[in-house]
């Protein structure tokens, strides 16, 4: 059954003749437990499309349903308490909390959903279980990358929303980052990077490619290929 | 930079505020202290203002001595008394000072304001000091009375006239607040004088120095003349009663000049470096690229350093304006409420220099360091943005307290906000430092007047007004006439309780020098006066030695136990008596006996010392009525009215209240500022962080919340010390004003200091409101991606 509906969703900022459509009206359906990676040059509405899911911005029109809720009628309170409970974020600059360490940025976090016990857990699992007391400053990227997975996934949240995680990391750290995301999507988690890089689509369930605000191909890999096969 | 202005304008509006404000008190105190300075010294020009007066002893040798003196321009003699007057019904205590008729004397002359001059031709015409002709409504052709050694002697207005020596007209220096209603000046023929009773006249010696003299020597030089020769007063310019309130009064204007740029100046140094700072950081890629690409880095620090520079200028030039223009009008404010008779208003050029001057070295100082920043940057690390902001660390508190690391995580990076650029945060404390310095001094002062008015009014003189005897000093003056004449008094309906009260002249003599004041004598286990000794509170009426107000014990270098020698030269003697205590009272230095003890001092045959009568009204009694009712005794010459004192003391307390409160909104603004441009730099600091916690589900308002409760944090930490230092700075801003007239102990009230704490967090709270909205607006999607800097 399909976690993630897009019926019509659609996204325009602006008006009239100064109207941008980040994000055509667009028709998908991502069930649970599925790692999808959406491809596309910039412009192409991708990041719109991960903010929509994320319940950062609302469609401007249609309808977009999330485990049966549809996000377009939520008021703000609701989104804050959607993305709480439901979404974890991972974005390109990690945005830990300087002054936290990396175990307290993972509680920070958990705290907000009662479960400021398993940070510990969620660092062990991401391999910082040494790392705890350090804070970002004293951290490698791929290092500081972890601690944002392990942060995003200490909610337990149903969805989990990366936006370029390899971006600011080489090559091994990169790949290092997209095991844990393919194991999150082994747990029966719903995993959506956005990414220039090709390549990681073959780590992939499913590629969805899109092009000026609309879905041009959607396609599913028979075989995705070990994270720790991926080459770029 | 015009852009970079834009971008920031509520922090760049926040340090021109600042700037302005501290432009504008300085140019205010400035010229206003720079305008009253040349008032009063062309009314002492015009007037020929004595450099030294002797009252007393040899005035001839005086004279003599005076007039051989090197550096002494003119000496001049005349006479004064202090006699009993009478306008209307009302009697009150008269100055009556010698002028010679048809022409201005020498020295001490003074400005006819309304009628004409002293005639020859007219030897009952007087002129009547200003102040007294405006509170008895007095106008040439109005006639009074001055009590004579034959009776009330009929006396005509010729007109009204001010006097450099009665500006503020106070009887002596003991007694700097009087009431209109008890004391008044006329300007008398000279030979009117031979009427009065012998007793009553004194004759005064004069003196003006020329340019240039050495005016110290000259003072010392009359000083030991006139002790010489017996005088019983002898003061300079300086210490002539109405010269030394009034000087008080504007050293206070010249004290704030400097005060106020310091404090605003410094404010607004600290919130321009918080801005230049943070506008450096986040611009670093951009200044990478142009140095990269060839841009000079001296450009760049001119760059940067002009962001200050304009600041300063944006507020000082308008704040100068305001200043000097304000200036004027407290100048004829002050000069109205005092009734000097010359405005003296003028354009200073030196303030417009020297504000300018001060905001151009501020405005470069607080932007030197992020400028050089700036041009120090490493192009390359600047792009790849490698030179971040803030530190991982435990917080001091989380240091010093281990509990604290129990908190929830949200709270513990509240703590650590606090650390995280420490240059920032330490501007910020010491900001809130320098507001709360102002506004606790302010209040000090407030708290201070308003306690020791009550403890001098209330707690020390305990009368309701002072009867003086017109046989006092005469020749049937004696033991039995002044217990009649207190009898008398107690007697009047109205009267709760009358006292016998010496109250006479004095000269207090120790190995150390010598100190003129007033000597006050009280019945054994007087109600009517309360002793305040230092470290012993309230103490019994003295029985035995002396009780010497507190500021003796360093202008005479006594202690208790020594012996001094008490000139009464109204009495023609002189006593010894030991220092029984040192009394704490806040205006005026005075020496106290019993009168027991005043008695056997003298000896048999002395003279009566008894010329006056303390007295208390009954419960609900007319005050005015048991006044008049008093007055109108013909054993009385004069009443003086302690509660319209009281009275008079506090109505000048409604200017206290406006100062005070003027004080706490600029403390408040200069506090507000600081935060705001502080908050705004910890914000775009961390929208990025501030952006993903709101994107991973925290609530808005438990975002404002943290946020606000590290700001909040930041103040109280700046409160505490504010208010130790705050303290300080009021016992030393109100020990300035402190002399020989009046002591300014620091009196806060218990609650002050709380009051200003909340004063400083309320403007906390309000300087937030802008950036709390800001926070509430992020932009999520697209604050999320950008990278921190």
């Amino acid at each position: 059954m399909a976690l993630v509906v897009l019926d019509g969703a659609a996204k325009t900022y602006g008006a009239g003749g100064l109207a941008v459509h980040a994000l055509r009206p667009t028709e998908l359906s991502i069930p649970a437990g599925q790692f999808v990676v959406l491809l596309g040059p910039s412009g192409s509405g991708k990041t719109t499309f991960l903010d929509l899911v994320g319940g950062i911005e609302r469609p401007s029109s249609g309808r977009l349903v999330v485990d049966g809720s549809d996000l377009a009628t939520l008021g703000p309170e609701e989104l804050t308490r959607y993305r709480r409970e439901e979404v974890g974020f991972v974005f390109q600059f990690f945005n830990l909390v300087p002054t936290l360490t990396a175990l307290e940025n993972v509680e920070l976090m958990a705290e907000l959903v009662g479960r400021g016990d398993a940070s510990r857990a969620a660092l062990e699992e991401v391999g910082l279980g040494d790392r705890l007391d350090h804070f970002p400053g004293a951290l490698s990227g791929g290092e500081q990358q972890r601690v944002a997975i392990a942060r995003a996934l200490v909610k337990q949240p149903r969805l989990l929303l990366c936006d370029e995680p390899t971006g600011s990391l080489d090559l091994d750290t990169g790949r290092q980052v997209l095991e844990l995301l393919q194991a999150a999507a082994r747990e029966d988690r719903t995993v959506i990077v956005v990414t220039h890089n090709s390549a990681i689509a073959e780590a992939a369930d499913r590629v969805v490619r899109l092009r000026s605000g609309a879905v041009v191909s959607d396609e599913r890999n028979a075989e995705p290929v070990p994270a720790s096969e991926v080459d770029w | 930079m015009r852009r970079d202005v834009r971008a920031r304008r509520g922090q760049f509006a926040a340090v021109v505020v600042t700037i302005f404000l501290g432009l504008a008190l300085f140019a205010l105190s400035y010229d206003a202290y720079a305008n009253l300075k040349a008032s009063y010294q062309r009314v002492f020009d015009i007037t020929h203002f004595a450099d030294f007066t002797a009252s007393g002893g040899d005035t001839t040798a005086i004279l003599a001595a005076g007039r051989a003196l090197p550096g002494v321009s003119t000496a001049y003699e005349r006479r004064i008394a202090d006699v009993a007057v009478r306008v209307g019904d009302h009697k009150l205590l008269g100055r009556l000072v010698g002028l010679p008729a048809g022409e201005q004397p020498p020295v001490d002359g003074v400005i006819v304001l309304k009628g004409t001059y002293l005639s020859p031709d007219r030897g009952d015409g007087v002129l009547v000091e200003k102040h007294m002709a405006g509170h008895f409504g007095l106008r040439p052709g109005d006639r009074l009375e001055a009590l004579g050694a034959a009776g009330w002697r009929p006396v005509v207005v010729l007109g009204e006239a001010a006097s450099a020596e009665y500006l503020w007209p106070a009887p002596s220096r003991q007694e700097i607040l009087a009431s209109q209603d008890d004391f008044g000046v006329l300007f008398v023929p000279d030979p009117l004088l031979d009427e009065l009773p012998p007793p009553s006249v004194t004759s005064q010696v004069l003196f003006t120095y020329a340019p240039g003299a050495d005016r110290a020597a000259l003072d010392a030089r009359l000083g030991e003349t006139a002790r010489q020769q017996g005088a019983v007063d002898a003061f300079t310019q300086a210490d002539q009663p109405s010269n030394a309130a009034l000087s008080e009064d504007i050293n206070g204007f010249g004290e704030m000049a400097v005060m106020f740029p310091i404090l605003f100046l410094g404010a607004a140094a600290m919130a321009t470096y918080i801005l230049l700072t943070r506008l450096v950081l986040s611009q670093q890629a951009q200044v990478g690229l142009l140095l990269a690409n060839g841009f000079g880095r001296g450009t760049v620090f001119r760059h940067y350093l002009s962001f200050g520079l304009s600041a300063a200028l944006a507020g000082a030039i308008p704040g100068l304006v305001v200043g000097i223009v304000l200036a004027r009008f407290v100048t004829r404010l002050y000069t109205d409420a005092v009734s000097v008779p010359i405005h003296i208003i003028q354009f200073h050029p030196t303030t417009v220099i020297v504000g300018l001057v001060f905001a151009v070295v501020v405005g470069a100082l607080s932007t030197l360091a992020p400028a050089m920043r700036a041009a120090r940057l490493a192009p390359a690390a600047a792009m790849r943005g490698q030179i971040g902001s803030g530190h991982g660390g435990r917080s001091l508190l989380e240091r010093i307290l281990p509990p604290l690391r129990s908190l929830p995580t949200r709270w513990k990076m509240v703590l650590r906000g606090v650390g995280r650029n420490r240059r920032r945060s330490l501007s910020t404390v010491l900001g809130i430092v320098l507001a709360a310095t102002l506004i606790l001094a302010s209040w000090g002062m407030l708290d201070t007047t308003t306690t020791l008015l009550q403890r001098q009014f209330v707690d020390i003189q305990r009368q309701d007004a002072e009867a003086y005897f017109a046989g006092a000093g005469g020749a049937g003056a004696t033991a039995a006439s002044a217990t009649r004449d207190v009898a008398a008094v107690a007697a009047v309906p109205g009267v709760a309780r009358a006292e016998a009260l010496a109250d006479v002249p004095a000269a207090i003599r120790s190995s150390s020098g010598m100190y003129r004041t007033q000597l006050q004598a009280y019945e054994p286990g007087t109600q009517l006066h309360g002793f305040f000794v230092a470290g012993r509170g309230r103490v019994s009426p003295p029985t035995t030695g002396l009780y010497l107000g507190s500021s003796l014990r360093d202008l005479l270098d006594l202690s208790v136990g020594d012996e001094v020698a008490v000139e009464l030269s109204s009495l023609g003697t002189t006593i010894r008596e030991r220092v029984a205590g040192f009394v704490d009272e806040p205006m005026g230095t005075f020496a106290y006996l019993s009168l027991p003890q005043l008695r056997s001092a003298l000896g048999p045959g002395a003279p009566e010392p008894v010329n006056a009568a303390s007295v208390k009204f009954s419960p609900g009694a007319d005050g005015a009525a048991v006044r008049a009712r008093i007055a109108g005794l013909p054993e009385v010459a004069a009443v003086v009215d302690s509660r319209a004192l009281y009275t008079a003391a506090q109505s000048f307390m409604g200017l206290f209240y406006a100062f005070v409160g003027l004080m706490v909104v600029l403390g408040a603004v200069m506090a507000l500022a600081l935060i705001y441009t502080t908050m705004s730099a910890n914000i775009s600091e961390r929208l990025t962080e501030l952006a993903s916690l709101r994107a991973a589900g925290m609530g808005r308002r438990q975002l404002t919340l943290l946020v606000s409760s590290e700001n909040l944090l930041l103040t109280v930490i700046g409160i505490v010390p504010g208010l130790v230092i705050g303290y300080y700075a009021a016992a030393a801003f109100m020990a300035s004003f402190s002399s020989d007239l009046f002591s300014f102990d620091l009196a806060l009230r218990p609650w002050t200091p709380a009051l200003v704490a909340l004063a400083l967090i309320a403007a906390a709270l309000l300087s937030q409101w802008p950036v709390l909205r800001a926070v509430d607006r992020i932009d999520i999607a697209v604050v999320v991606r950008e990278r921190s800097t």
